[in-house]
């Protein structure tokens, strides 16, 4: 009888929680400002 | 940017701000539980988009292109089902053009700032057009973007896409407020640009690709892949000058260089210490946040200019990189660099080795490939072999490689100057060893010892027996049942899992279960990435825990849709479901694109975590291809078009994965992978000085800093020989100069019977099976009945008997290397 590793609840799981927190953290650090106008208004003042 | 917080209302429009692309197309698309769009991302962090109805629009005209789209393939359907399926794998549906904003859009629009999101998605099998909707802008996208600009005075546009795209139109407009690459972000996308739009995340990223400021000022920009109507051979013509190499070389302009990325904060950087001490060249750089308001982090590059000499040498190469911690405002860091003064060496064909010639090489820090100053001069007063080889990848015709003599590099004002001031560091070359590479020779045979037992893994594991008495008692078809993956069917079809140790729907493959009850050899799982781990989401099992045949099969982005109205399988009542969602994480691309190793070894970390709790053994990534073109479909799928940076955050990536025990990455494609069109039976020709600086570089690396479990060779030949079938690069090179201890697998179906355009002959085949065994490629994957049969009948055969004679010492070894993995 082959081994099932995959879950039989499906409710999102902690590790997809923690794993998706840490994903977003990476994600904005290699999003790259290629262009910022100095004097651009949304920056705040 | 960032948003300031009296910013409550968004104008939001593009074609990526609610159909946000999280990664590409075919095997690299990971099916996570749920896709975070621009839109929600900024809705739950806290914002009012107010074009819901042009975003709805929108919606509208691509449902009515997609349900066209549909028609059209399952009319193929009819016809021929894998062509069908070809078809949804090589040509998925793209989106239509946006829909115009009208005067009553903006109207209705009236919000505190606008975004507009631009996204492009490509994928294996199709390489990228440089036309509107691809590499270019849409017309109705500029017309769009103008019309915002005058609306809006500060209008921020946002990128979506893995690759490179034009950006002229939009850098020459004004009003234009900040151009931000999203890139692509995974399932968390939209919740990770808020972040940034909001400053909550520093966009500290740097590009790892030059943006050239039109596709055609790329190096053989018109005979790329099927750019000059062949896609037969490809001749690398460029030779070294890849990527900077060639921008710099030859003193071309990109719209934004190498290495380059802009912050909200500033940042002020100095050398303080240069030296070169133990053979290594050091630095010390101190950099510090001069803004006044925001957090960062900033990215300090180290490049080298190599004196010209017998070998030509481009105008600068990256030679190390340091990422500083988040550095509060007035902050200050201490960054430490390094290299080997022996990383400078270039290779020699004429010598077949590595040397670093005499001259002056002047050492560059700073933020990006155009934006750094000359701190020292590594003086090598003659010639010094630092490695010595043999030429193994010859190239197979007259190949006319460019040349940079008659140009004028890239300089500024300062350059001479500065190379007059340089600190000048010697190298006692007298202690550089020269390195010799020993090539092996025939493998040797395992014999079985005198019993008639069965020797079990297990035994092997305990010191009862070595695994070459385990192999030698192994039958010639047992060994080859090992060295071919499970599949006998067709491609697409239910792969024969048997009694496998492990079950796993929507893996890639696996190896046999057919020696788990008398040797326990475990099935090994395959699962394909780079961008997370790619399994079926969900399947079914009856109430013994048998998989429903049909539920969970492999996932290809459409299927469901084209298989609507098929017959479905029959579920009992009593079936259970089970659930495999995995991270998407960020492509490859955007990974590189944080220049933070600690940030990769992170990403492999979460999908090493996630084998470990699906029972996979191998993930078929990280993908390192060279971005030799920008136009290659696969390019999200890798890192960089510089291959120290690609080496390293392979090994990072792989570092990640293989700290949880028993899980192991699968670098890939090796090599010469760079392009999608008839990638099976291309023939990549290429010379051997840049095949090893350039293309092989980055591979070297991952194997010598990280182990990595397996490679997978690639679909393609080099230099007139499919890679699976060549003993020089994956055993000359990859084993005995590089000290790789892995598997080698083969992409699936270059041994043929995975036809992707049905039908046609090429001028180039498939490759073969035994062949693949003879140069040390262990496992070929999926598998047929065709590549066991090929095997059998080589082993002992006699030349001209069959297409490549095996030796069962031969087999053996790639048996016995699969056993060492599973």
């Amino acid at each position: 009888m082959a081994k099932i590793y995959a879950s039989s609840n499906p409710e999102v799981s902690e590790r997809e929680k923690r794993n998706m927190e840490r994903s977003r953290r990476i994600a904005g650090q290699g999003m790259v400002l290629l262009k910022m106008r100095g004097h651009c208004r949304l920056k705040v003042q | 940017m960032p948003l300031k917080s009296a910013v409550k209302r968004i104008a939001l429009f593009g074609n990526g701000a609610r159909r946000t692309i999280k990664g590409g197309t075919g095997s690299g698309d990971v099916n996570s539980r749920f896709v975070v769009n621009v839109e929600q991302g900024l809705s739950e962090g806290g914002y009012e988009i107010t074009t819901k109805a042009w975003l709805d629009r929108y919606d509208e005209k691509v449902e009515a292109a997609r349900a066209a789209y549909f028609q059209s393939v399952r009319a193929k359907m009819a016809e021929n089902g894998m062509a069908a399926f070809m078809e949804l794998f090589n040509n998925p549906f793209q989106e239509p053009s946006v829909i115009p904003i009208t005067d009553a859009d903006i109207e209705a629009s009236k919000a505190d700032a606008v975004i507009y999101v631009i996204s492009r998605n490509s994928g294996e099998g199709r390489d990228r057009r440089p036309v509107p909707g691809d590499y270019e802008l849409f017309e109705e996208e500029e017309a769009a973007i103008r019309k915002l600009t005058e609306a809006y005075p500060d209008v921020i546009v946002v990128l979506n896409t893995g690759g490179v795209m034009d950006t002229k139109v939009i850098r020459n407009m004004e009003h234009i407020g900040a151009i931000l690459l999203m890139s692509q972000a995974g399932n968390i996308g939209g919740y990770a640009l808020c972040d940034v739009l909001t400053g909550k995340t520093d966009p500290c990223g740097h590009l790892t690709t030059t943006w050239a400021e039109n596709y055609e000022d790329y190096p053989c920009a018109d005979t790329f892949s099927y750019r000059n109507g062949d896609t037969d051979d490809e001749y690398y013509e460029e030779g070294i000058f890849v990527g900077y190499r060639y921008f710099d070389s030859f003193n071309i302009t990109p719209a934004y260089p190498f290495g380059y990325g802009s912050s909200y904060a500033d940042f002020e950087w100095k050398v303080t210490g240069a030296k070169v001490e133990a053979l290594q060249v050091k630095l010390s750089v101190e950099v510090k946040n001069s803004s006044s308001q925001y957090a960062g982090k900033e990215t300090i590059q180290v490049y080298y200019s190599a004196p010209q000499g017998e070998l030509e040498k481009p105008y600068q190469e990256l030679a190390a990189f340091a990422k500083t911690k988040l550095l509060a405002p007035g902050e200050t860091e201490e960054l430490l660099l390094s290299y080997p003064v022996t990383q400078m060496a270039s290779y020699s064909e004429s010598e077949a080795a590595y040397v670093l010639e005499p001259g002056s090489y002047y050492i560059r820090v700073g933020v990006h490939s155009r934006k750094t100053a000359i701190v020292a001069a590594v003086v090598i007063p003659q010639k010094v072999v630092t490695k010595k080889l043999e030429n193994k990848l010859t190239v197979d015709c007259d190949l006319f490689e460019m040349t940079a003599i008659d140009a004028v590099p890239y300089s500024y004002p300062t350059e001479q100057q500065e190379k007059e001031a340089a600190k000048v560091l010697s190298v006692p070359i007298e202690e550089i060893v020269c390195e010799k590479v020993s090539y092996q020779k025939e493998p040797k045979l395992c014999t079985a010892p005198d019993t008639e037992h069965k020797i079990t893994m297990d035994e092997v594991r305990n010191g009862n027996y070595t695994m070459d008495e385990l192999v030698g008692q192994l039958t010639v078809e047992e060994l080859a049942t090992l060295c071919v993956g499970t599949s006998r069917g067709e491609y697409g079809g239910d792969s024969i899992i048997g009694s496998a140790s492990t079950l796993c729907p929507g893996a890639a493959g696996d190896t046999t279960s057919l020696m788990i009850e008398d040797r326990g050899i475990k099935n090994a799982v395959l699962a394909d990435g780079p961008a997370g781990l790619r399994l079926a989401a969900t399947f079914l099992t009856d109430s013994q825990d048998n998989q429903i045949p049909g539920t969970g099969g492999i996932a290809i982005s459409g299927m469901e849709e084209l298989l609507k109205g098929a017959p479905k399988p029959e579920i009992p009542a009593d079936a259970k479901t089970y659930y495999q969602y995995c991270t998407a994480i960020p492509i490859a691309t955007l990974l590189a694109q944080t220049w933070d190793m600690d940030l990769l070894e992170e990403a492999g970390d979460i999908v090493g975590e996630e084998m470990k709790e699906f029972g996979v053994t191998v993930w078929l990534a990280p993908g390192m291809n060279i971005h030799r073109n920008p136009l290659c479909g696969r390019n999200f799928e890798y890192y960089s078009e510089d291959p120290l940076l690609s080496g390293l955050c392979a090994a990072a990536d792989t570092r990640g994965v293989q700290k949880h025990t028993g899980a192991g990455t699968c670098i890939k494609h090796f090599a010469f992978n760079n392009q999608e069109d008839n990638r099976m039976h291309v023939n990549s020709h290429v010379s051997e000085r840049a095949a090893r600086e350039i293309y092989l570089r980055g591979f070297e690396i991952a194997v010598k800093e990280a182990q990595p479990m397996s490679i997978m060779s690639s679909y393609n030949l080099v230099n007139g020989i499919h890679t699976a079938n060549s003993y020089d690069l994956l055993t000359a090179l990859a084993r005995d100069e590089w000290g790789f201890k892995g598997i080698v697998m083969t992409d699936w179906g270059t041994t043929g019977g995975m036809e992707m355009e049905q039908g046609k002959t090429f001028k180039y085949g498939c490759s073969n099976a035994a062949a693949c065994i003879k140069a040390g490629n262990d496992l070929i994957m999926p598998g047929s009945q065709n590549d066991v049969d090929e095997i059998i009948k080589s082993v002992g055969a006699k030349e001209g008997e069959v297409e490549c004679p095996l030796t069962l010492e031969e087999l053996q070894i790639c048996a016995g290397r699969i056993l060492r993995i599973v």
